[in-house]
Order: C-alpha cells, then sequence, then structure tokens
C-alpha cells in the first residue's frame, strides 16, 4: 500500500468520523464543530488530490465562514428550543434511504470507474487564467449569487423586527 | 502515480501538523500531570473569584451578528479569488484585470446597500 | 471576442442594479417609481435583445454561453413573462409587502438568471445561473409577512432546494468525472465514443441530474415543496414560480437533453416517461381534493409538468416544439388564472375555493377572466391550452408514446372536473356578501391583457409556432 493511500484512508476516516458525530452528537455546537473536522479532512483530500486551490477554498471559506455562520445560526436561536430535542421518529427510514442510495453510488463507481488515473497538479496560474478567460461568465454570476444572497438575508432578516 | 509529488511538496506541512499535534498533546498532557487535583464545584466555575455565571452558558444573540457573518462569508469568498486573480492580471488579457474589478463592483454594492439600510449600525 | 452580444445580460444587470440603487434614495411615498422604472427597463432589454441578437448563431467563451434562435426565443419569452409579473406584482406589493425595491430588484435578478440558463451551453454555468434563480426565488417566496405559512413555504423551500442542487451537482461531477467535460457538445461526442450500454457511473449521473432538475419543477416523486410553498409564497411570486422557474428549467433541460445526453436516448426515455406518467397522474387526481385555490393550482401545474416531460421523452423536433408552445401557452394562462386569484385576495384576502361562490355576481369580468383560464387549462378549444395540448399531445404520439398520451388525454379530463367545480362555485352558488369586488382600472387592464394573449394564442397560434420552430431548429436540427 503506498503512502499517499494510507493518507487517503487517514483522511476519510477523518471525514466520515466527523460526519458521522454532526449526526449523532446530542450537542447541536458540537455537531457544528465536528462538522469543522470533517470539512478539514475535506480539505486533505483536496490537497492529496494536488488541487492545492480547492484545498484553500476549503479551509478559509467552510472551515472559516461557514463554520462561523453556522455557529451564529445555532447562537441566534434560544437554548429553550434545544432542551427539547428529539430523534425524528423517521431516522430509521432515512438510514435505509441513504444506505441504498450508498450501495447505488458505490457499486456504479466500482463497475463504471475506470481504475487508474493520474492525480495531475494544477497551478495557481493556469487556474487563474482559465477561471477569468473561459470560465469568465459563472465568475460573475457568482457574484451576484453572493449579492443575492446578501440582500436576501438582510430583507428576510429584518422583515417583522426593525423598521 | 507514483507519490512524489506529495512527499516533496507537503513534507513541510505534514511536519508543521504533526509538530503541533504533538505539542499541543505534551502540553496538556503536561498541565496534566502538573497540575495540583483538588477539584470542587467552586473551582469547576469558568470565573471561580468572580461573579457567579448565569444560568445558561449561552445566550441569544441578535440577528444582525447573523448579517455580519454574511457580509464576512461574501468577502472572504471574494478574498479567495483574489488568490489566483493576482498571479495572472499583469500578464492575461485585459479583460481579466476588468472582470475582478466587476465582480468587486457587484459586491460593494452589497456594502452600499447594507449601509443606506443601516445593517452597519450598532445602537 | 464580441462583448457586445452580452448586451441584453449586461443591460439587464443595470436594470437591476438601478432598480435596487434607486430604492435606496426615493423617499417612502414615490416607490410607485419601482415597478415603472422596472417593466421600462425590461422592455428595453427585449427590444434590445430582439433587434441585436435576430438569427445569430454563435458562441462566447468556448461554447460556455450560446447565442442561438433557441436563447433568444427563451429570452424573449423570459422579459415578455417578467414584464407580465411586474405588471401583476403592482397592487399586491403596495397593499400586501414591505420592501418594493428588493423585490422588483430580485425578481429582475432572477429574470437574468433564466435567461443565463437558456443560453449556457455547458453544466456548471447552466448550474450556476440556476442557483441565482433559486437565491432569487427563496428570497421572492419567504418575502410575505410573518406567519406561519410564509415562513414554512420559504424554509421548505430553501433545504429542498438546497437539496436539490446538491443532487444535481453530484450528478454533474459523476458525468464529469467519468466523461472529463461539462460542454454539452462534448458530452454529445464523449457519449457517442462510449457506445451503448451507457457506463452505469455515467447513468447514475444522469439519474442524479434528472432528480435535481426534478425537483426544481416539481416532479412526482419530488413534487411534496410545491403545495405548501406556493400556499405560503406571496400570489404574484406563486405565478411566477409556476411559470417563469418552470420555463426556464424546461428550457435547461430541452437542450441538456438534445444537445447533450441525446446519444443515451433509450436510457433516460424510459426513465421520464414513467416520471411522466407519475407526475401527470399524481398531480390532477390530489387536485381534486383541494380546498384551497392556490394548492389547487399548484397540483394542477404538476399535472402539467407531466404533460410537458412526456414531451421530452419523445424528444424530436416535432416533441420539443410541443413542449416549447405548452410552455408559452399553459405560462401565459397559469399567469391569467393566478392574476385573477390575485385580484380577488387583493379585494377580499381570501383564498378559498369556497370564497369564490358568487364572483359571476360580485365581479363579472374576473369570473370570466378566472373561466377562461381555467377553460384554457383543461384544455378548451378556442383558448391557448388547447392548441398547444393538442400540438404537444400530437407529437409525443408522433414518437410512439401513444398509451402516454391516452393517459395524458385522461388526465385533461378529470382536471375539466375539477376546473369546472371552481366555476360552479362562480357561477352557481350563491355569495355570502354580495358586494362587488373592488378591482382597480389598473388591474383590469393587466387581466385583459392577459385574457387577449390567452385567446390570440388559441385561435391565432402561427406566428408563435413559426418562431418555435426556428428556436428548436438550433438544438435539433
Amino acid at each position: 500500500m503506498s503512502l499517499s493511500l494510507v493518507v487517503f484512508y487517514l483522511l476519510g476516516a477523518v471525514c466520515l468520523g466527523g460526519a458521522v458525530g454532526v449526526v449523532v452528537s446530542r450537542n447541536v455546537v458540537h455537531s457544528a464543530l465536528l462538522l469543522l473536522v470533517s470539512l478539514m479532512g475535506v480539505a486533505g483530500l483536496y490537497l492529496l488530490l494536488l488541487a492545492e486551490f480547492l484545498a484553500l477554498v476549503q479551509v478559509l471559506i467552510y472551515g472559516g465562514a461557514i463554520t462561523i455562520i453556522v455557529l451564529f445560526v445555532i447562537m441566534l436561536t434560544r437554548v429553550q428550543e434545544f432542551r427539547a430535542m428529539k430523534d425524528n421518529p423517521q431516522w430509521p427510514l432515512a438510514v435505509v434511504a441513504a444506505l441504498a442510495m450508498f450501495v447505488l453510488l458505490a457499486a456504479a463507481m466500482i463497475k463504471g470507474a475506470p481504475s487508474e488515473t493520474t492525480r495531475q497538479s494544477v497551478s495557481f496560474e493556469e487556474l487563474g487564467s482559465s477561471l477569468f478567460t473561459q470560465w469568465a461568465v459563472p465568475f460573475e454570476v457568482a457574484s451576484l449569487v453572493l449579492l443575492v444572497a446578501l440582500i436576501g438575508a438582510i430583507v428576510i432578516a429584518r422583515e417583522g423586527g426593525e423598521e | 502515480m507514483a507519490p512524489e509529488g506529495l512527499t516533496i511538496n507537503y513534507t513541510a506541512v505534514v511536519i508543521a501538523a504533526i509538530v503541533g499535534f504533538v505539542g499541543m498533546a505534551i502540553m496538556f498532557g503536561a498541565s496534566y500531570l502538573l497540575s495540583p487535583k483538588k477539584r470542587t464545584a467552586i473551582k469547576d466555575m469558568p470565573y471561580e473569584c468572580g461573579i457567579p455565571p448565569a444560568p445558561y452558558s449561552w445566550s441569544q444573540l441578535h440577528m444582525r451578528y447573523y448579517i455580519f457573518a454574511i457580509l464576512f462569508l461574501i468577502f472572504d469568498v471574494e478574498a479567495v479569488f483574489l488568490f489566483p486573480w493576482a498571479l495572472v492580471f499583469l500578464t492575461s488579457i485585459d479583460a481579466v484585470f476588468y472582470e475582478m474589478l466587476l465582480f468587486i463592483g457587484i459586491l460593494f454594492f452589497g456594502i452600499i446597500y447594507s449601509w443606506k439600510k443601516g445593517v452597519l449600525q450598532w445602537n | 471576442m464580441n462583448y457586445l452580444l452580452f448586451a441584453p445580460e449586461f443591460t439587464l444587470t443595470a436594470v437591476a442594479f438601478a432598480v435596487l440603487g434607486v430604492d435606496l434614495f426615493l423617499p417612502r411615498d414615490k416607490k410607485g417609481y419601482l415597478p415603472a422604472l422596472s417593466v421600462v427597463g425590461l422592455i428595453g432589454v427585449f427590444v434590445l435583445s430582439l433587434r441585436y441578437l435576430w438569427g445569430r448563431d454563435t458562441d462566447l467563451y468556448d461554447g460556455l454561453f450560446l447565442i442561438d434562435n433557441f436563447s433568444l426565443f427563451f429570452k424573449a419569452f423570459f422579459l415578455v413573462l417578467g414584464v407580465m409579473v411586474v405588471l401583476s406584482s403592482v397592487d399586491y406589493v403596495k397593499k400586501h409587502l414591505s420592501r418594493p425595491g428588493e423585490y422588483y430588484g430580485i425578481l429582475i435578478f432572477s429574470i437574468l438568471a433564466m435567461m443565463l440558463m437558456a443560453a449556457s451551453g455547458e453544466l456548471l454555468t447552466a448550474y450556476i445561473s440556476l442557483e441565482l434563480l433559486s437565491f432569487s426565488l427563496y428570497v421572492l417566496v419567504s418575502y410575505g409577512r410573518h406567519g406561519l405559512k410564509p415562513s414554512e413555504a420559504g424554509v421548505k423551500y430553501i433545504l429542498l432546494g438546497a437539496f436539490a442542487s446538491a443532487l444535481l451537482l453530484y450528478g454533474i461531477s459523476q458525468v464529469y468525472g467519468m466523461l472529463g467535460t461539462t460542454r454539452f457538445d462534448e458530452i454529445h461526442a464523449a457519449l457517442l465514443l462510449e457506445g451503448t450500454p451507457l457506463n452505469p457511473a455515467v447513468l447514475v449521473g444522469l439519474v442524479l441530474i434528472i432528480a435535481g432538475l426534478g425537483f426544481k419543477v416539481a416532479v412526482v416523486p419530488f413534487h411534496m415543496w410545491a403545495p405548501d410553498v406556493y400556499e405560503g409564497a406571496p400570489t404574484p411570486v406563486t405565478a411566477y414560480l409556476a411559470v417563469g422557474s418552470k420555463a426556464a428549467a424546461f428550457a435547461l433541460i430541452l437542450r441538456l437533453f438534445s444537445q447533450a445526453f441525446m446519444p443515451a436516448f433509450d436510457d433516460w426515455q424510459i426513465i421520464l416517461v414513467i416520471l411522466a406518467a407519475l407526475t401527470m397522474t399524481v398531480g390532477n387526481l390530489v387536485a381534486m381534493a383541494q380546498q384551497n385555490i392556490k394548492r389547487m393550482l399548484a397540483y394542477s401545474s404538476i399535472g402539467q409538468v407531466g404533460y410537458l416531460l412526456m414531451g421530452v421523452a419523445a424528444l424530436s423536433p416535432l416533441a420539443s416544439n410541443g413542449v416549447i408552445l405548452h410552455l408559452v401557452g399553459y405560462g401565459g394562462t397559469n399567469l391569467l388564472a393566478f392574476m385573477c386569484v390575485i385580484v380577488f385576495y387583493n379585494a377580499t384576502n381570501k383564498e378559498e375555493i369556497a370564497d369564490f361562490a358568487g364572483l359571476a355576481d360580485r365581479s363579472p369580468f374576473v369570473a370570466m377572466a378566472m373561466s377562461a383560464a381555467l377553460l384554457s387549462l383543461a384544455g378548451l378549444p378556442f383558448f391557448a391550452g388547447f392548441t398547444t395540448k393538442f400540438y404537444l399531445f400530437t407529437a409525443a404520439a408522433d414518437g410512439g408514446l401513444l398509451w402516454l398520451v391516452g393517459l395524458a388525454i385522461t388526465n385533461s379530463l378529470i382536471s375539466l372536473y375539477y376546473y369546472m367545480m371552481v366555476m360552479k362555485q362562480m357561477y352557481m352558488v350563491p355569495a355570502d356578501d354580495n358586494t362587488p369586488l373592488n378591482v382597480s382600472m389598473f388591474s383590469c387592464g393587466v387581466l385583459g391583457m392577459l385574457l387577449a394573449g390567452v385567446i390570440i394564442i388559441g385561435v391565432y397560434p402561427g406566428p408563435l409556432v413559426n418562431a418555435i420552430q426556428a428556436a428548436t431548429k438550433a438544438i435539433l436540427p
């Protein structure tokens, strides 16, 4: 077993462990922090695939901003609501559905995926020139998506509150 | 592919990570070993010699924190795109430079908007 | 590169910013100018698109962004739709919603997103455009005043919409991982190269893409959000959701399946046939049991999605014409129906079917417009619904889906029943309070325009069909 395969399994364990923790934990704040663990595992996987920019994005945006927002949102709620938090009675059904989905995807990948591929590193320069030339339209649309998200957050959050 | 790329590029990162984790483990371990262990309810309180803490460790935040968080997220995304852009805008076609200006301009409108709507006010 | 080809998109973005910007500096009592500004802007972009892009067939950014008759047709359609939605919102927004600036600004952003969806020739561009559309719609759906139903609608729509986006994105990544490209024409070439049988990993990607888009257009079994969201959203937004987001998604579906996934036709046809049969049957059967007019129209629009999906399942130039024609005809009709609901709600604050009792006495014109809309939805002659359904069903039968067409006709008969029940309320049941409905001249004008459109498409569809044939030629030569 090569070194990168060992690293892959370690990182995979971190991702899965974090994700299981998110679902199983009885405390939402712990869930949010375990989500961070899982997201950082994904960043490690990106590094392993030599996708450095994605790893950077993963750490900065998901590790930094998204986790912060999730924590803020948890703190926006009232503590009383969490004391009565119960399991969704439909969880066995969800487990079955998730397992079925997993089997389906895994089977398709085992049957269909090419057995061997090589990892290729893309430098920041290559990525930048491709992102800002060929992919300019989605890039600009992304800024509009962010703007709509901001305006929407302000509109919805302040509706009824102040003013 | 052989893992050369990995071992060469990320040796430093891996070492830093290992040193970080081991260092932290040593510090926690040392403090666990060295500290006196006489636990009482009073000593376990966050502020041993201040006013007693409120019943809950968390209180409800105001909505405006949320909007600040969203603003932070949006400009975080912008910052991430600035990295590859800074590397290529001098050597690539002119349009690349103006694209980023447009991108920032669109987000800047968001700032003006929230400013004008009084979201940034703290009263 | 010719940046001028982006003129409509750039101008429309500028219009949206103008609306949002003017709103920031406009005193409270002058907000009435905002819809006027929006309408003028939308019409300006409409004229600009038609004048500048007419007959062009080219692409920008290596095929990421396509400029052809198909995208031009949908651009024009979405802009007209935008004008009608803005017009039908004017009274409602004034009466029931605060913050008109953001409402119209985000509405225009969503129209921009739909234009980009119809023009994108690549999966990620389509995805991010779809996200812009979805984000705008999340905001618009949650626009209602505080209350249980609007909140439920907003939260449900955001959560399920995000879930659908995740499915779609997973499907896209699966297709990209297996075929090494996200461009429609290159996917087409790669699929031809792979030959049959289809690689199961690609098939899973395809299924996930269908599921993701199916969520967005409310295909059974991914429809559970639709009735609650339709009921809780502000009514003009419901109308827009029922017409606009569906038209945009079907524009994307048509282009995606004809230009990218055509070589795998045999694999996805059976999926779409099953989904279409389920969708039209469940939609129409459940519609019969509804008490709320918006919920009824929600289920009826699920039924209509079934018919449209049947057209996609029989994909051919004829069927594509049928799908686009039905999108336009059904869109106009549905706008008319919702406009009647809006007018009624503005006057009475009620939206149960039982409340429509005696509408024929209270406002003969609104009752007549509503009847026309319902008969057109059912597909009776002289109205848009008949012509477009006839064309669509013929095309599907021509494509060999005879039993499905039989099912669709049966479903149309079922739908006639529950539309008739509403008409019975309006014409046969006496009202509790007989005061005439207070309808502004402006609303009457909008109703009249929509009614005229529905009848014109019904009796004289020639020019529209010609335009649609030109659009189809761009994706299915």
